[in-house]
């Protein structure tokens, strides 16, 4: 069975409470029981010594009551005269007896003894009276018994004697004296009192306790029902009261020695109390005053234990509450109320509280380091994607380039005829533009796909984010929105990895894109500027603002409809600008569009050097009379060549794979070699170069490539070999220019 | 009786028989010396056991056997004699009562004689006597009356006083003159006897009467010593 602490603890206390008033009970019981047993002994001492006294007392009253019985003339003249005759006939003996036994009948009657008995000097009993059964007899010798034998002797004290008499078998407390006439002893005279239960009675009166009296362990006469003998008593002792049993009651008993007849044993008068019925009355009320005490005790108690059971049990109950309620809701950061009153449970719920801090921090730690995972793996995917979207862009731009360097490079030939019709003119000015427009989004997709993702260093910060920006540029435009650039002057480096910093530009452009899309004439503005160490890049538009500003940067937070976007890309850009050391915050500006700012430590590094503008060859449209070797595979691209190169004069000699070039080689010189990097056949660009840095080594200064693939690996080492790389779609400008540097030596460190 | 020797009176009869003349020719007399046995006189109590609160304690001197020797009369028995030959008498004796007392103490008279009691106290006195010789009571008497009583039985007459439970006293009234009473030292002559044998006794109150045969020569003295009381219980 279970049982509540409340149950429990009542339970207990009441059973304490009870179990304490028992033994209480009886150990006060004993207690009582030991002090009446002394008090009854103390007071029977005490009786003991005023029995002792009164009964000094009474024998010497006895005896002088004897003697004022002695006194009486008649008794005297009539004993004396007795005595006296010689011989006296019948008639006088029988009156002077008979004036004896009248004067001491008058005395017993008058005096209330039970024994009065009158003998002459030579012991002779001459007359007995009283209320003993059982009298001497006239004659009898009277004088065998010591007390008043001792009175006759000779030497015998004169005032007579005290002690007990034994008549019939009756214990008597006697007196006798003798009886003197004129000094000299003429008779005695006995008084005595029968040791009975009247006896016994009347002192019993007197001292109020039982009284027996007992001579050689037969009881004479008792107070107390069903004394019989004969009885064992012990030796009295000091400090212990002897006890006596009879008739189912314990008796404190006190001995008083009552003196002897001098033949057999002494009488002994005991004094009992009744143990039994003293301790009763005191018990009686002794268990009803501890039933009083122990109920209230054990009511209190138990009200108490309910009334403590309580005051842990009711904060127990709401804490156990609370626990069911944070189990429910998963609310961690409720916080049971304290303090409740109650030591334990507060310091259960303290306990509790501080599991439930760890267990938050530790989601905290693992959320966190789940968010970490996902923006790694997120950024990761995005680097993969990047890195694909780039090698496709890089194939994708190759194949567009070779084509638009063609459309470009025959629009500027058609271009330079004369007597074009200015229509046909304007038409070919549009073409040409739109060639170079696509070959700028071309150069800026590759720009972009091409980037080493990991590397830092110093960068402009201007120069990315208007790489960013051209990127969306045109997109904006057509939207009728406007993507306005505000770059700082003065130089603003942070260390960075470009391609991040871009991607994170990107990602703001493209959110800007799309929440002002649809609203004509709209406008989203990039600023720079650089103050106090810090390098502040500055997105804000005058677009609908942001619903919650606050949660942009949370992961999977978006505002766009599910599938449009994923609800990364700020949360990525918060994590890349953080990684740079930087902040980056949103808002809503007062005139309602959103503002992204983003803030990075500016870089005390030396940038990387950018290549300086081709100056403009003045000698551009002189003659160029040259031999040069054109190896392309794209026959649309040796055309052209061969076309510009024909029309400036040059000898011009085409192949289409790099071993073909080599052919030509071995066979003779030629002071320029223009070559593409990638080209189908065993020999690229790249070994073509090798080769003819190997084998023809002075015409290695002379030697451009052009390409369409600017972002190829091997573009470095082309570069430090001295090769000239000339990036494709060109204009016809840029290539004659390049053309005739090659050939002329004047190198451009790029 | 065990130191009775030393308390003893002792007579010089030779000495006595040489003093005394013959005086009488025809008539012998008897002579001769009491001793009385401490046991008669040891039982006296010292004190008053029932003292009188009318008069001051005083201690009771103790009882000399010398004392004792007024309370033995010596008589004889049967003298047969004529009246007319016997020493005369008064007809009346007095016992007076005095400090609480009867003086004496022992009366001895010869039958028919009277005893006037004179009280002689400051106090009402009662003289009355239960004994078989004569039983009489006089009644209550004030001081300086008297009151007599005749005595016509021989025998022991004890008077009480009914007043005065402790006062005694014994009138012994004998057949014949010829008594007597020891001196204090124990000495004893009875005159005036006519040859003869006699039987003489030797009384006191609280003693057996002893006898002794005496032969009485005339005119010499017959020589009779008592011991009372007598160590033999008959005699």
């Amino acid at each position: 069975m279970r049982l509540s602490l409340a149950t429990k603890l009542v339970a207990f206390t009441t059973l304490l409470a009870v179990a304490g008033v028992v033994a209480g009970f009886f150990v006060v019981t004993l207690l009582v029981r030991s002090h009446t047993k002394r008090l009854l002994a103390a007071t029977l001492a005490h009786h003991q010594t005023t029995l002792s006294h009164l009964q000094r007392e009474s024998l010497q009253g006895m005896v002088r009551t004897s003697s004022l019985l002695a006194d009486s003339p008649t008794l005297r003249a009539a004993l004396e005269t007795y005595e006296g005759e010689e011989k006296p006939d019948a008639r006088i003996a029988g009156e002077l007896l008979a004036t004896i036994q009248a004067e001491a009948d008058k005395v017993a009657f008058a005096l209330d003894h039970d024994l009065l008995v009158v003998s002459g000097r030579d012991g002779r009993v001459l007359a007995a009276s009283g209320r003993a059964a059982e009298k001497p007899r006239t004659g009898e010798d009277f004088a065998v018994h010591p007390i008043v034998r001792a009175v006759l002797e000779p030497e015998a004290p004169a005032g007579g004697g005290v002690a007990l008499l034994t008549l019939g078998g009756e214990k008597y407390r006697a007196g006798t004296v003798p009886i003197l006439l004129r000094g000299f002893l003429i008779g005695t005279l006995t008084v005595g009192d029968r040791l009975d239960a009247s006896f016994v009675d009347g002192l019993a009166r007197t001292f109020d306790c039982d009284v027996a009296v007992v001579s050689a362990g037969r009881v004479l006469g008792s107070t107390v029902p069903a004394l019989e003998g004969p009885l064992s008593l012990a030796a009295p002792s000091e400090d212990q009261p002897t006890l006596l049993r009879s008739g189912g009651e314990e008796y404190v008993l006190a001995r008083v020695p009552f003196g002897s007849d001098g033949e057999g044993a002494g009488v002994e008068l005991l004094l009992l109390n009744s143990l039994t019925r003293a301790v009763g009355t005191a018990n009686r009320s002794l268990a009803g005053a501890l039933l009083a005490c122990g109920a209230v005790a054990t009511l209190l108690g138990a009200a108490a234990a309910w009334k403590t059971s309580r005051s842990v049990v009711r904060p127990l109950d709401r804490f156990v509450g609370y626990v069911h309620k944070v189990a429910a809701t998963g609310d961690r950061a409720e916080r049971f109320p304290r303090p409740t009153g109650c030591v334990e449970v507060d310091a259960l719920s303290a306990t509790f509280d501080r599991l439930l801090d760890s267990l938050l921090a530790h989601e905290n730690r693992l959320r966190d380091a789940a968010r970490e995972e996902l923006d790694r793996l997120e950024r990761l995917k995005e680097s993969e994607k990047l890195a694909a979207l780039g090698r496709m862009l890089s194939g994708a731009a190759h194949e567009i380039n070779n084509p638009l360097t063609g459309v470009i490079g025959n629009v500027e030939l058609a271009l330079r005829l004369p007597a074009l019709p200015d229509e046909v003119r304007q038409r070919l000015l549009r073409i040409e533009k739109d060639g170079r427009r696509v070959s700028a989004l071309v150069k800026s997709l590759l720009k972009i796909s091409h980037r080493d993702t990991g590397a830092r260093g110093a960068l402009d910060v201007n120069a990315v984010l208007k790489d960013a920006v051209e990127v969306r540029r045109h997109d904006f435009a057509s939207a009728g929105m406007t993507l306005r650039l505000e770059l700082g002057a003065g130089r603003a480096v942070v260390h960075g990895s470009e391609l991040e910093l871009e991607q994170v530009f990107l990602n703001i452009v493209n959110n800007a894109y799309d929440a002002l899309h649809g609203r004509p004439s709209a406008c989203l503005t990039a600023r720079t500027e650089v103050s106090s160490g810090q390098v502040r890049v500055v997105f804000e538009d005058d677009g609908p603002g942001l619903p919650h500003p606050e949660q942009v940067f949370d992961p999977f937070f978006t505002t766009k409809p599910v599938g449009k976007g994923t609800g990364l890309g700020l949360s990525i850009c918060h994590s890349i600008v953080h990684a740079h050391g930087g902040e980056i915050t949103a808002e809503n500006v007062p005139s309602g569009g959103a503002r992204f700012a983003l803030r990075f430590p500016e870089s005390t590094g030396e940038l990387a050097v950018s290549p300086a503008p081709p100056a403009p060859a003045p000698e551009a449209q002189g003659p160029f009379a040259a031999s040069v070797l054109v190896v392309d595979d794209e026959p649309s691209i040796v055309d052209l060549q061969t076309d510009l190169l024909a029309s400036l004069g040059a000898a011009v000699d085409a192949v289409g794979t790099g071993a073909e070039a080599i052919e030509r080689l071995r066979v003779r010189a030629y002071d320029l070699v223009v070559s593409d990097l990638k080209m189908p056949g065993g020999v690229s660009g790249e070994d073509l170069f090798r080769w003819v840095a190997a084998h023809r080594p002075e015409a290695a200064g002379r030697f451009l490539f052009v390409t369409g693939d600017v972002a190829g690996g091997s573009w470095r080492d082309a570069e430090e070999a001295g090769a000239r790389i000339l990036a494709k779609p060109f204009s016809t400008d840029d290539y004659l220019r390049a053309v005739r540097d090659a050939v002329g030596g004047s190198r451009h460190a790029r | 009786m065990k130191s009775s020797s030393g308390r003893t009176c002792v007579l010089a009869l030779a000495a006595l028989a040489a003093v005394v003349p013959a005086a009488a020719v025809e008539d012998g007399w008897i002579e001769g010396s009491v001793r009385l046995g401490d046991d008669l006189v040891d039982r006296h109590a010292r004190f008053m056991l029932y003292p009188d609160p009318t008069r001051p304690a005083r201690p009771r001197a103790a009882v000399q056997t010398a004392d004792e020797l007024e309370n033995v009369v010596l008589y004889l028995e049967d003298v047969g004699a004529p009246a007319g030959d016997w020493p005369s008498r008064p007809a009346s004796s007095v016992m007076r009562q005095e400090g609480m007392e009867f003086v004496p103490h022992v009366l001895p008279i010869v039958k028919g004689e009277s005893v006037e009691f004179l009280n002689g106290d400051p106090l009402f006195h009662n003289v009355f006597s239960l004994s078989r010789a004569s039983t009489f009571d006089l009644g209550r008497y004030p001081s300086g009356r008297a009151r007599s009583v005749r005595f016509t039985e021989p025998g022991v007459v004890k008077v009480f006083c009914h007043i005065h439970s402790d006062m005694s006293a014994i009138v012994l009234v004998l057949p014949n003159p010829f008594f007597t009473t020891p001196t204090r030292d124990g000495r004893f002559a009875l005159r005036g006897i006519a040859p003869g044998t006699y039987r003489i006794t030797a009384w006191h109150s609280r003693a057996r009467p002893t006898h002794k045969t005496v032969r009485v020569e005339a005119g010499r003295a017959a020589v009779v010593d008592f011991e009372i009381p007598l160590t033999e219980d008959d005699d």
